[in-house]
């Protein structure tokens, strides 16, 4: 008789008819098909565990969140993007001559790199507050929590 | 656009968090932080897509599906899994597979003993064995969900589920052995 072991713990879902019928006649491959169920049982079974977790904290992150501006991103994206291809066409060369284009666009550039450094200055310190105000707005919630709780 | 108020969206996750918490736990190897990270993700995930929860399912079911999806991606893209694909998992011959005229002594172990162990060693597991065998047998996933989900090929992943299910048979001969000692 031809066991079916190999099969029954590939997938005991798997098996056909035949099979199902060897199982009958076979104890063996009967023994390890049903430990194979065991196992697979036992999976399905699994308990879900009582950790503790902060819920609290956890809705207070989310709800306090501070969400992006998607406006601020766009436009600075659309800045970041645009400028140098402004610089390549050299809109100045058409109005101005030769040495005007080379002093303007040097100006440019400066005044491009001075924009992009304010820019950033200006989202690096927001940012900051950002992180502050929410981590000072999450305290607040949960100590508004715990005061109802004690209530 | 429909949005969620605060009041019904803190309703929602004191009623569904553990689930979550807890589907957490079981995708990131037991690990409460990561599991603790991974549940308040989700439920970030929730508010901003609130809007896209047509009511046709239960609102518990559309977050655990939108939890699992998240979490898979994350695993993905986390490339824990990605070795598995480099590793050539084979069907091979093992010695746990081959008949075992002993093999009654399972039938002999305490049901509840026999599955406390069982659960207590899948969490043993390495990963790339434990985690292909909860998404197919807890979380009902197919071969083929898990394979698109995961970007593992199908035949990667059914030479894991086997190969997972003949280190826990193993598991069972040690505690045998331990109940006769």
């Amino acid at each position: 008789m031809k066991h079916i072991i190999k099969k029954i713990w590939e997938d005991t879902n798997q098996l056909t008819d035949w099979d199902k019928k060897h199982l009958e006649e076979c104890d063996l491959c009967k023994k390890e098909y049903l430990l194979a169920k065991k196992i697979e049982s036992s999976i399905e079974q699994l308990p879900e565990l009582n950790i503790p977790i902060e819920v609290d904290k956890i809705i207070a992150k989310v709800l306090l969140r501070p969400f992006y501006r998607t406006w601020q991103l766009i436009l600075i994206g659309l800045w970041v993007v645009l400028s140098p291809f402004l610089l390549q066409l050299n809109i100045f060369s058409v109005i101005l001559k030769s040495d005007q284009v080379y002093m303007i666009t040097i100006l440019f550039v400066l005044i491009y790199m001075m924009v992009i450094l304010a820019f950033g200055y200006h989202f690096y310190v927001e940012h900051e507050k950002g992180i502050e105000e929410y981590s000072q707005k999450i305290d607040l919630f949960l100590e508004n929590k715990l005061m109802k709780i004690q209530k | 656009m429909e949005t969620i108020n605060k009041k019904e969206f803190e309703r929602i996750v004191k009623e569904t968090y553990k689930m979550i918490y807890n589907l957490g736990l079981r995708l990131f190897n037991y690990d409460p932080h990561e599991a603790e990270d991974f549940t308040q993700e989700v439920y970030l995930q929730f508010y901003k897509n609130f809007h896209k929860y047509d009511g046709k399912s239960k609102l518990s079911t559309w977050i655990y599906s939108l939890a699992l999806n998240l979490g898979l991606n994350k695993i993905k893209k986390n490339k824990r899994l990605k070795k598995i694909q480099s590793t050539e998992v084979l069907y091979e011959s093992d010695g746990v597979l081959e008949s075992n005229p002993e093999l009654d002594y399972f039938t002999e172990i305490d049901d509840q003993l026999l599955m406390d162990k069982l659960q207590k060693e899948l969490m043993n597991l390495p990963e790339e064995y434990r985690l292909p065998l909860i998404l197919l047998f807890y979380e009902k996933l197919s071969y083929k969900e898990m394979s698109e989900k995961l970007k593992i090929p199908e035949g990667t992943l059914k030479s894991l589920v086997y190969r997972g299910k003949l280190r826990l048979k193993e598991k069972i001969k040690e505690l045998k052995n331990i109940i006769k000692g």
